[in-house]
C-alpha cells in the first residue's frame, strides 16, 4: 500500500468517495474505441469562446412558525441564490449575466411574507410541501440549480460552448445552438466495470478516457487535468465530463476532444483554490464573485429578523 | 452663473463615489467609470440633494489614483487574469480626493454612490473660490491648462501679507517664480490694475544672489521661442505676448578692486553703462546707522557687543561733520555742546561743513577703523568711556577685530561719491552674488531697513516689494542677528506699512517661525526629500509628490483655499540667466531708445 494526500483541503471534503462495495452502475456501457477503454490526447486548438456557468447559495437565517395550541413546528428558511457566467475567448476573460435571487422557502405547506427591509432586502416568498427540517433549505439548493440550469442554456444558445459546474440533468433543452456539458469535480459511485475504473488513474495529463454511455441521455467520459504530483492520489485531478446524446455519437467525441483541449488550461491554482485543480479558476473566481454579491451575511441575518419583528408589530400602532 | 448639475453635460460624469470607504467633510474617493481617465490635481465635483431639498455641492481636487484588480488574491494572479486569460477579475481604478469646498457651506459629507463629475466653468470657478476672491491674480495654471488665481488681498497686506517660496536650488523655481509673480503684477493689465491707483509708484526690490542671472531681466529670454507650450500658458494667464521687464534698474556693488573715487561694478555680462554701481557713503553709513549691520552677531545675547556697537552708532553720528567741498565724507570730531545721544535728535542738527584738517576725515572703511582703533586699543590701556560703553577690554578688543574681520569683505561698500541704491524704476535688481555673505547680510540689511523706515506713518500703499532669495541667510531660525530682528519686524508689521516680503529658501524649517508663519501665501517647488516633512499644510501625498516635482511645477496654498492646488508657471519670456540673453534686437533697441525719450519728455 503507498499512502497519499488529498490534494483538496480537508474542510471542502474528497473528490472521491467511491465506496468499496460498489460494483458500477448499469445502464453504462463504452461507446468509444469498439467498448474498450483506450486514452486520448486530442491534438487540437482549445475552444473559444467557452462559457462557464455556476451557481452558489447561503441559507441566511433558519424560520419557525409555531402553533401554541397543537405544539407544530413548521420550518422555513431565508435565503439567497446566485448564478452567473464567465465567458472566456481568445483574447478575454470577463464575467456575465450575474443574478441574485433572495427568497423565503417555508415547509409544511405555509405561506408567510416577509416584508422589505432599507437596505435594498427583499425577499419571495414560495412554499413546499415537506414537512422535513432540512426541506426548505433542499428547495434552495434545488431553486439555485435550475436557475443554473436555465442560465446554461441562455448561454450556450447566446454565447456558446457551456460548461454547467455539476451534473448535465439541469440543464432540460436538448436544442441548443451550441452544446452544454456538465463538469463533475466529485466521484461518487463507480460507473465502468471494477476492472476499467481501476485503470482511470492511468490518465496522463490532458488525456481522456474513451466515451460511455450514461442512461438514455448522456454520454460521459473523464479526463485528467493536470499531472499527479507523486504525494497527490490517483484520483487527483480527474474530472468527468457530460455531453448529450441528442447531437449523436459523433458530435459527442469532438465536443469531449475539444474540452479536453481546452479545460486544462483553466485548472485550479493549488494556493489559491481549496479544491483545486478540479475547481477551475474561472468557477473559483465566480463563486467567490457570486458569493460577494449575496450581500453581507451578518446584516442579512439583521434584515430577517428586522422583517419578522416588524410583520409581528400589531397594525395601527407606531 | 447660475448652477445647474442637472443640466450639465452627463459626459462629464467620471465615476461614482467609493461606498466602501468612508467619505468624510475632508476626503472621499471615487470608482472611476469604464474608460474614464482622471489625473491628480484635476478638479471635481459632486451634488446631493439634502432631505430638505437643498442642492448640496462638493468641490474637491484629486490627490492619488490607484488601479487595481478585484478578484486577484496573489500577485499571481494578474498574469492569469490579464495575460493567460483563465481567470476573471474585475479592473477597478479608483482616485482619492481632497475636499476644497462645499456650497452652500455646509459640513457634510459627501454621499456614497453620487455621480462625480469634471468641475468646469462655474463649477471649477467655486472650487477655486473664484467667487470668494476680492483680487484674483492669475498665479498659474493648472493639470488642464486653465488659470489658478491667488487672491492678491492675502499677499498685498489688506486681509494677509507676504509671499514665502520654498523648494530646493539648482532646479531654479525659487527665483523663477518670485519673478514670475513679479512679471504678472509689473507688467499685465491684470497686475496693475490690482495695484490700483498708486501703481506707478509701487516697487520691487529683487536680489540677485546667484551669477549674474538676474542682470538680465530686461532682455528677452532666447530659450522662449524653443519652449512649446509656453505661449499657450501664458496666454491662459492673460498674457498675449510676453517679453521682458519693461523698466528695471540694475545694481551691482562697488568693485572690491576700486581705487578711491571710482565706481566700477564686476559684471560682466552688462555693459558698464547699464548697470549702476551702488555703495554708501561715509555720510550715508553714519546717518542710517550701517555700522548696525557691519557686525552680525552684535545682537548675541552672550556678549556684549551690541552695547559698544550702539554706543559707537551714536557715537558716529554726533561726531560727525560734512567735510568740505567732498559731498558725502565726513569729519568726525568732537560734537557741539550739549548734542544730545539720541540719534533721531542728532541727525536733526544741521551741522557747517568743517576742513579735513579739523578732525579725523571719513572717507572710507579704512579711515573708520583707523579712528576707532585708539579709542578701543588705546595705548595706556584707558578706554575712553565715551566710545566703549563701560565695557571691559576684552569687548574693546573683539569689537575691533570684528571690525578689521568685516574691513575687506564691506569696506568697499562705503566710498565717497557713491550712490546708495535708489528705488526709481519698478523694479530693481541689486546684486550681491559676488559679496560675502556678511557683505551680503550688509547690503540687504541696509536696504530692507530704509525702505521700512521709509514707509513708517505713509500708509500701505504704494507697495514695497522685497525679493529675497536664501532667507535662511538673513533670517535663521537659530541666534540673534541685527538682520533677523529688521525681518522679523518686517514679516510682522510689513503687511501693515506695505512692505511686502517675496520669501525664498529651500527649507522653510531653517527660517525664523515667525518669518514663514508671517506669509499668508506659500508657494512649493521641489523639496528635498528630509525637508518636505516640514510643510504640514501639504497632504502626504503632495508631499511624496513634491520631491519629484519637475521645474515649473509648484504647490500653491492660500488662506481662502483649504487645500494646496498644484500649479504650473509659465516659461519666462525674459532672461533669468545670462546664457538666455543674447542681446536685443535692433528694433527692440530703437523702440526702447525712443520710449526713454518719451519719458524724458514727460
Amino acid at each position: 500500500m503507498t499512502v497519499y494526500v488529498e490534494d483538496w483541503q480537508a474542510a471542502y471534503g474528497a473528490p472521491y468517495l467511491v465506496r468499496p462495495e460498489d460494483q458500477g452502475a448499469e445502464q453504462v456501457e463504452l461507446v468509444e474505441d469498439a467498448g474498450r477503454l483506450e486514452s486520448h490526447r486530442p491534438e487540437i486548438k482549445p475552444a473559444f469562446p467557452i462559457v462557464f456557468v455556476d451557481g452558489v447559495r447561503r441559507g441566511e437565517a433558519a424560520l419557525y412558525q409555531h402553533d401554541s395550541n397543537t405544539g407544530a413546528v413548521a420550518r422555513g428558511v431565508a435565503g439567497s441564490h446566485a448564478c452567473g457566467a464567465v465567458i472566456a475567448t481568445e483574447k478575454s476573460i470577463e464575467f456575465a449575466d450575474m443574478r441574485v435571487q433572495r427568497l423565503v422557502i417555508w415547509g409544511s405547506g405555509l405561506t408567510g411574507d416577509l416584508s422589505d427591509v432599507t437596505g435594498g432586502w427583499s425577499w419571495d416568498s414560495k412554499s413546499i410541501a415537506s414537512t422535513e427540517p432540512d426541506a426548505p433549505l433542499m428547495e434552495l439548493q434545488e431553486r439555485m440549480r435550475r436557475a443554473e440550469g436555465m442560465l446554461a442554456e441562455r448561454m450556450a444558445d447566446t454565447h456558446g460552448l457551456t460548461i454547467a459546474d455539476g451534473p448535465l440533468h439541469y440543464v432540460r433543452s436538448r436544442d441548443l445552438a451550441n452544446p452544454a456539458a456538465g463538469y463533475i469535480k466529485t466521484h461518487h459511485r463507480m460507473l465502468l466495470r471494477p476492472e476499467e475504473h481501476m485503470r482511470i488513474p492511468g490518465l496522463g495529463a490532458g488525456e481522456r478516457t474513451s466515451l460511455f454511455r450514461l442512461r438514455n441521455d448522456r454520454y460521459s467520459c473523464y479526463l485528467r487535468l493536470v499531472p499527479s504530483s507523486g504525494l497527490s492520489g490517483p484520483w487527483a485531478g480527474i474530472v468527468r465530463l457530460e455531453v448529450p446524446q441528442s447531437a449523436g455519437l459523433k458530435a459527442a467525441v469532438e465536443l469531449c476532444d475539444r474540452l479536453t483541449a481546452t479545460l486544462p488550461r483553466f485548472a485550479g491554482i493549488p494556493h489559491r483554490d481549496p479544491r483545486a485543480p478540479q475547481n477551475l479558476q474561472p468557477i473559483g473566481a465566480l463563486e467567490s464573485h457570486l458569493r460577494h454579491l449575496l450581500g453581507h451575511p451578518g446584516l442579512a441575518f439583521r434584515a430577517v429578523r428586522q422583517a419578522v419583528s416588524s410583520g409581528l408589530t400589531p397594525q395601527g400602532v407606531h | 452663473m447660475a448652477i445647474n448639475p442637472n443640466g450639465a453635460d452627463e459626459s462629464d460624469v467620471v465615476g461614482v463615489i467609493d461606498g466602501s470607504v468612508d467619505s468624510t467633510t475632508r476626503e472621499f474617493a471615487i470608482v472611476l467609470g469604464e474608460n474614464q481617465v482622471v489625473q491628480l490635481d484635476e478638479l471635481v465635483v459632486t451634488s446631493q440633494t439634502l432631505p430638505d431639498g437643498t442642492e448640496l455641492h462638493h468641490y474637491g481636487i484629486v490627490t492619488e489614483g490607484r488601479n487595481s484588480i478585484e478578484g486577484a488574491e496573489f500577485a499571481s494572479d494578474t498574469e492569469r487574469i490579464t495575460q493567460g486569460m483563465t481567470m476573471p477579475g474585475l479592473m477597478s481604478s479608483n482616485v482619492e480626493v481632497s475636499v476644497l469646498r462645499t456650497v452652500p457651506e455646509l459640513w457634510l459629507p459627501p454621499k456614497p454612490g453620487a455621480a462625480v463629475k469634471r468641475a468646469s466653468g462655474a463649477h471649477r470657478e467655486n472650487a477655486l473660490f473664484l467667487d470668494q476672491m476680492e483680487q484674483p491674480l492669475p498665479i498659474g495654471v493648472d493639470q488642464s491648462g486653465l488659470p489658478v488665481f491667488a487672491d492678491f488681498s492675502f499677499i498685498n497686506g489688506e486681509k494677509g501679507g507676504h509671499l514665502s517660496i520654498s523648494g530646493i536650488s539648482g532646479v531654479a523655481t525659487k527665483t523663477s517664480f518670485g519673478l514670475f509673480f513679479l512679471y504678472m503684477l509689473f507688467e499685465t493689465e491684470a497686475g496693475r490694475a490690482l495695484l490700483g491707483k498708486s501703481g506707478p509708484l509701487v516697487r520691487a526690490v529683487v536680489f540677485n544672489v546667484k551669477g549674474e542671472d538676474l542682470l538680465h531681466i530686461d532682455r528677452p529670454n532666447a530659450r522662449y521661442e524653443t519652449k512649446a507650450g509656453a505661449p499657450e500658458q501664458w496666454l491662459a494667464l492673460g498674457v498675449a505676448k510676453p517679453g521682458p521687464f519693461e523698466r528695471v534698474r540694475l545694481y551691482a556693488p562697488r568693485s572690491q578692486s576700486s581705487t578711491a573715487g571710482s565706481l566700477a561694478t564686476d559684471i560682466n555680462s552688462r555693459d558698464t553703462g547699464e548697470v549702476v554701481a551702488y555703495a554708501w557713503t561715509p555720510q550715508q553709513f553714519i546717518r542710517q546707522g550701517l555700522l548696525r549691520y557691519c557686525l552680525p552677531e552684535a545682537d548675541d545675547p552672550r556678549n556684549q557687543l551690541s552695547f559698544v556697537e550702539q554706543r559707537v552708532r551714536v557715537q558716529l553720528a554726533r561726531w560727525a561733520y560734512p567735510l568740505e567741498n567732498e559731498d558725502g565724507a565726513v569729519l568726525l570730531a568732537p560734537p557741539p555742546d550739549g548734542s544730545s545721544f539720541n540719534m533721531d535728535r542728532v541727525l536733526q542738527e544741521k551741522r557747517p561743513p568743517r576742513k579735513a584738517d579739523e578732525g579725523h576725515p571719513f572717507r572710507s572703511f579704512s579711515d573708520l577703523i583707523d579712528f576707532l582703533t585708539p579709542l578701543f586699543a588705546p595705548e595706556d590701556g584707558a578706554l575712553d568711556s565715551h566710545w566703549a560703553a563701560g565695557v571691559q577690554m576684552g569687548t574693546a578688543l573683539a569689537f575691533l577685530r570684528r571690525l578689521y574681520a568685516q574691513a575687506p569683505r564691506i569696506g568697499h561698500l562705503v566710498a565717497v561719491g557713491a550712490s546708495e541704491v535708489q528705488l526709481d524704476e519698478p523694479v530693481t535688481v541689486v546684486d550681491i552674488h559676488s559679496l560675502h555673505d556678511d557683505a551680503q547680510r550688509f547690503v540687504v540689511g541696509a536696504l530692507v531697513s530704509r525702505i521700512f523706515e521709509e514707509k513708517q506713518g505713509h500708509g500701505r500703499e504704494p507697495l514695497r516689494f522685497i525679493v529675497l532669495d536664501e532667507l535662511n541667510k538673513y533670517a535663521p531660525r537659530e541666534g540673534r542677528s541685527p538682520i533677523k530682528e529688521l525681518l522679523v519686524d518686517v514679516a510682522a508689521r510689513g503687511r501693515s506699512l506695505g512692505v511686502i516680503l517675496v520669501g525664498a529658501q529651500q527649507s522653510a524649517a531653517t527660517v525664523e517661525p515667525t518669518v514663514v508663519s508671517n506669509a499668508a501665501v506659500s508657494v512649493v517647488g521641489r523639496l528635498a526629500a528630509g525637508e518636505a516633512e516640514g510643510y504640514k499644510f501639504l497632504s502626504p501625498e503632495l508631499r511624496e509628490r513634491a520631491t519629484r516635482f519637475l521645474p515649473g511645477l509648484m504647490v500653491l496654498d492660500q488662506p481662502l483655499i483649504p487645500a494646496p492646488i498644484p500649479i504650473r508657471f509659465p516659461f519666462p519670456a525674459f532672461s533669468t540667466s545670462t546664457a538666455e540673453d543674447t542681446g536685443v534686437s535692433k528694433e527692440v533697441k530703437a523702440k526702447q531708445q525712443a520710449d526713454a525719450f518719451e519719458r524724458l519728455k514727460k
